[in-house]
């Protein structure tokens, strides 16, 4: 190859990455790498089919069904206090149902905890966990129940963007049951 | 009824089947067969229809026509009711948040996304409402008259 060859596809070269350089310098979402959004309001979901009866998941509902009970004699710390100790029971394996069982409890104490004074972070603290955009949620009243109360709590602490994303899926879910009752 | 009661009313009643099952099947294996009236023969016309048997088959013949029977009615009635509302309480709820995110919106005057996810809202709380509507009239036109409220 002669030299005047090199230096033609060295020019070539230079003016090519030149002119990349100043295409991406115009652009400043390109700069930025991919386009950034003020929330997300990513929903996965999956089905619960009906399961056949199990003594784990009977055990499981009852015990539930008892702390729901007792709670609702109880106000305040007392009946936080009773739901914490529901969402501590061990979910059993194999029970699609227990899933949903789950969230609709974690709803209710979020909710107990945003009625409760400075109760809004431990509210999204406790929530924010079992909800977030990665997992796969039941297509379920209580997934709804409990992207509402996340977003409740990110509302009462300032996250205007979390709870809006959250507000969003919960609204989505929703519409979701509502296609899956329309005949 | 709360999620967790649905759930054991639902697994509630395989269990009662199997335990009427296993009941009759006891009363009709080793039972004693009473004869009401102290065996007197009732003076009127005797029972319409056919005369049904009280074996282990009989009785689980007949427990499968009661199931499908009751199935059948709760698709017809019951059933209607409870997805209008349970269309009505979703549309409620769905309203609902709607007002809270529309609400946030409007503090986020000049931002796009914020606006959008509002009006997305909207329309699916429109949409939900009618949903409801149309489920509640199409209930009436089939002859019911219940309310439901929204």
């Amino acid at each position: 190859m002669s030299t005047s060859s090199r230096t033609r596809r060295k020019v070539w070269g230079l003016a090519t990455l030149g002119l990349l350089t100043a295409l991406t310098a115009c652009d400043p979402d390109a700069a930025a790498g991919p386009q950034r959004k003020a929330f997300d309001t990513t929903l996965r979901t999956h089905a619960i089919a009906p399961s056949t009866p199990t003594p784990e998941g009977l055990a499981y509902l009852r015990a539930v069904a008892d702390v729901h009970a007792r709670a609702d004699g109880l106000t305040g710390d007392a009946r936080i206090g009773v739901l914490r100790q529901g969402m501590a029971l061990p979910q059993p394996s194999g029970v699609p149902e227990a899933e949903i069982v789950r969230l609709d409890l974690a709803a209710r104490l979020g909710e107990a905890l945003l009625a409760s004074p400075n109760g809004a972070w431990a509210a999204r603290n406790m929530i924010a966990p079992l909800v977030p955009v990665e997992r796969s949620l039941p297509l379920a009243r209580a997934s709804a129940r409990a992207l509402v109360v996340l977003g409740d709590a990110a509302a009462k602490t300032g996250d205007d963007a979390l709870a809006m994303g959250s507000y969003g899926r919960s609204v989505e879910m929703m519409s979701l049951l509502v296609e899956e009752l329309e005949p | 009824m709360s999620v967790t009661q649905r759930l054991l009313t639902r697994w509630g009643l395989p269990l009662g089947m199997l335990l009427a099952v296993a009941g009759c099947g006891a009363r009709a294996g080793g039972g004693r067969t009473v004869t009401p009236g102290n065996g007197r023969v009732p003076d009127g016309p005797g029972p319409d229809g056919q005369q049904e048997g009280n074996n282990i088959g009989d009785l689980k013949h007949r427990l499968d026509a009661l199931t499908v029977e009751q199935a059948e009615k709760a698709s017809t009635s019951d059933a209607s009711f409870d997805t209008c509302e349970d269309l009505c309480s979703l549309a409620s709820s769905i309203c609902s948040v709607k007002e809270k995110m529309c609400s946030i919106a409007d503090q986020h005057p000049g931002e796009d996304e914020y606006q959008q996810l509002c009006r997305k809202a909207e329309l699916q709380c429109s949409e939900a409402e009618d949903s409801c509507v149309a489920c509640v009239a199409a209930r009436q036109s089939h002859g019911g008259s219940t309310a439901v409220s929204k």
